[in-house]
């Protein structure tokens, strides 16, 4: 790391952030390709490295570039590495800023694939502990959803009982895609409340999917180990049976 | 071949050969990598005598010595850290112009890479949580390799440029010449960022479709923060790399990123 970065202004540090972000310009020339060297290792070793004064600059050098989104080299690649070092470095300062433009649709307007960076902001504000609420998660635009179904699950799950949350399940499962990065949130989910209960829940929703999305999820969690979500019906023992009535009209005759 | 040479081929008047001359010792000491014991001068060897890159300009090969040297005495000369970022930015804009690889092609190429590492770029693709890989460890335990081609499809398994390499002896797998775990895969591979045991590294076989070119890489894919490695188109052992001797390296290759849905040989982590 350029020791000179320990004491630079805000203004410089904004251009060495902004520089790592897209890629581009000096600060992103010595980027360690075949190491691959990710665009915000260096910002996140500045900021381990950071005293408090330095951090104060990194905090608003890091406003004022969430505030240049979009504009002129804010490319979704080069904004999803924003997102990822705020998130990485939990930058709980700029929670605000993040939320403001989530909830104007600032970054959902930008020319490169807007979608791509208003989930960047929103997948930031989920690693910075920001829940929102059950309504916003739920009135995620249909692309947004569609494109991003783990990230709106993961929302869900964080804003609301599990249950609320596999119920909003069938929305979300659009298609066999979809399928797979709800598995990841599931792995995730397997291991903080167990294979069974989650299994139990998906079971309560299984029925409200379509037949291609039912068939997909079913493979795919045995092919995890986790089980088969199907349930087998089984007559009961004749004990349990309720002896057979007629209608009483029907006993008259 | 090499630096001086380029300079004596050059239409260049006196005062600029000088110039050049200067810089060349300039660009020697800032590139120089003290900390790496085996050479700490093999970056700027690299872009010295690498034969991929010619001297002096020529149609359809890589981008030249006297090239990267006119940019930058254009450039004023600069000087210290500047002159490396410059030469750094030289590098990024000349990668993958090597000649191709045909043999590349017809195999199935390895490549080791960081857990950490493809974890991230699996996150930020599906929007994750980073601090929680459960998601991939599940993946690389308990999925066939036609779940896991499935399962990543659209992930990409490189940031950058991708660096792969195969067997010329073993046309589908590139682990078998491999008797050792993760200290030979390491020291064979010359992946000196992970000699430290506090990262877990992963492997998997892969191959490329017909839009993909696979290229041997120059000392311009090399750039200027790479000390593991040797111009010449094969891995650099870390054992051999006081002696530059690559007779226990794999041929290496450098091509765009390709997704899961390539792999041929499961991931799996490289145990000890």
């Amino acid at each position: 790391m350029d020791k000179r970065l320990l004491d630079a202004p805000k203004d410089e540090l904004k251009d060495f952030l902004r520089g790592r972000f897209q890629m581009r310009g000096r600060w992103a020339a010595d980027t360690g390709t075949r190491e691959s060297e990710f665009p915000d290792d260096l910002p996140l070793e500045l900021w381990g490295a950071a005293n408090e004064g330095l951090r104060r600059r990194i905090i608003q050098a890091t406003r004022e570039l969430i505030a240049e989104v979009p504009g002129e080299g804010w490319t979704a690649e080069a904004v999803d590495w924003l997102a990822s070092f705020v998130g990485r470095a939990e930058i709980f300062e700029v929670t605000g800023d993040l939320q403001t433009a989530v909830e104007h649709g600032v970054w959902l307007n930008a020319p490169d694939d807007g979608v791509r960076c208003h989930t960047a902001a929103l997948w930031a504000l989920l690693g910075l502990g920001w829940k929102g609420t059950p309504e916003f998660w739920r009135q995620l635009s249909q692309p947004v959803r569609a494109r991003y179904p783990a990230l709106a699950l993961r929302g869900l799950l964080a804003s609301s009982s599990l249950a609320d949350a596999f119920d909003w399940l069938p929305i979300l499962l659009c298609d066999e895609a979809a399928v797979h990065q709800v598995l990841d949130v599931l792995s995730s989910l397997t291991r903080r409340v167990g294979t069974e209960v989650v299994r139990e829940h998906l079971r309560a929703v299984r029925l409200r999917l379509s037949s291609e999305v039912r068939a997909k999820l079913d493979e795919w969690f045995e092919a995890y180990g986790w089980g088969s979500l199907a349930v087998r019906w089984e007559p009961a023992p004749p004990e349990a049976r309720a002896p057979l009535r007629f209608a009483p009209a029907l006993a008259e005759r | 071949m090499g630096f001086g040479d380029a300079i004596e081929r050059s239409d260049w008047d006196g005062a600029r050969k000088a110039d050049a001359l200067r810089l060349c010792g300039a660009m020697r000491a800032c590139l120089d990598r003290p900390d790496y014991a085996p050479d700490p001068n093999c970056i700027y060897k690299n872009l010295d005598s690498d034969r991929l890159v010619p001297d002096a300009p020529l149609p359809a090969r890589p981008a030249s010595r006297q090239e990267l040297l006119r940019t930058l005495l254009d450039a004023g000369p600069p000087e210290g850290e500047e002159l490396k970022t410059e030469v750094g930015k030289f590098c990024h804009s000349h990668k993958m112009q090597g000649p191709e690889d045909p043999a590349a092609r017809q195999r199935v190429l390895g490549r080791a890479w960081g857990f950490d590492r493809l974890w991230q770029v699996y996150a930020k693709t599906r929007r994750l949580d980073p601090n929680n890989p459960g998601p991939l460890n599940d993946a690389i335990r308990l999925l066939s390799l036609e779940k896991q081609r499935e399962h990543l499809s659209e992930v990409p398994l490189a940031e950058h440029v991708m660096w792969s390499f195969y067997d010329p002896r073993d046309q589908a797998n590139p682990f078998a010449s491999f008797a050792g775990g993760r200290a030979e895969l390491v020291d064979r591979l010359g992946l000196g960022e992970y000699s430290s045991r506090s990262h877990t590294v992963i492997k998997w076989g892969h191959c490329l479709p017909e839009s993909v070119t696979p290229t041997t890489p120059t000392a311009w894919d090399g750039g200027v923060n790479r000390p593991y490695w040797l111009a010449g188109g094969r891995t650099l052992p870390l054992s051999a790399a006081a002696a530059r001797d690559t007779t226990n390296g794999l041929p290496e290759v450098v091509h765009c990123p390709v997704t899961g849905s390539q792999f041929a040989i499961r991931i799996a982590v490289v145990s000890d």
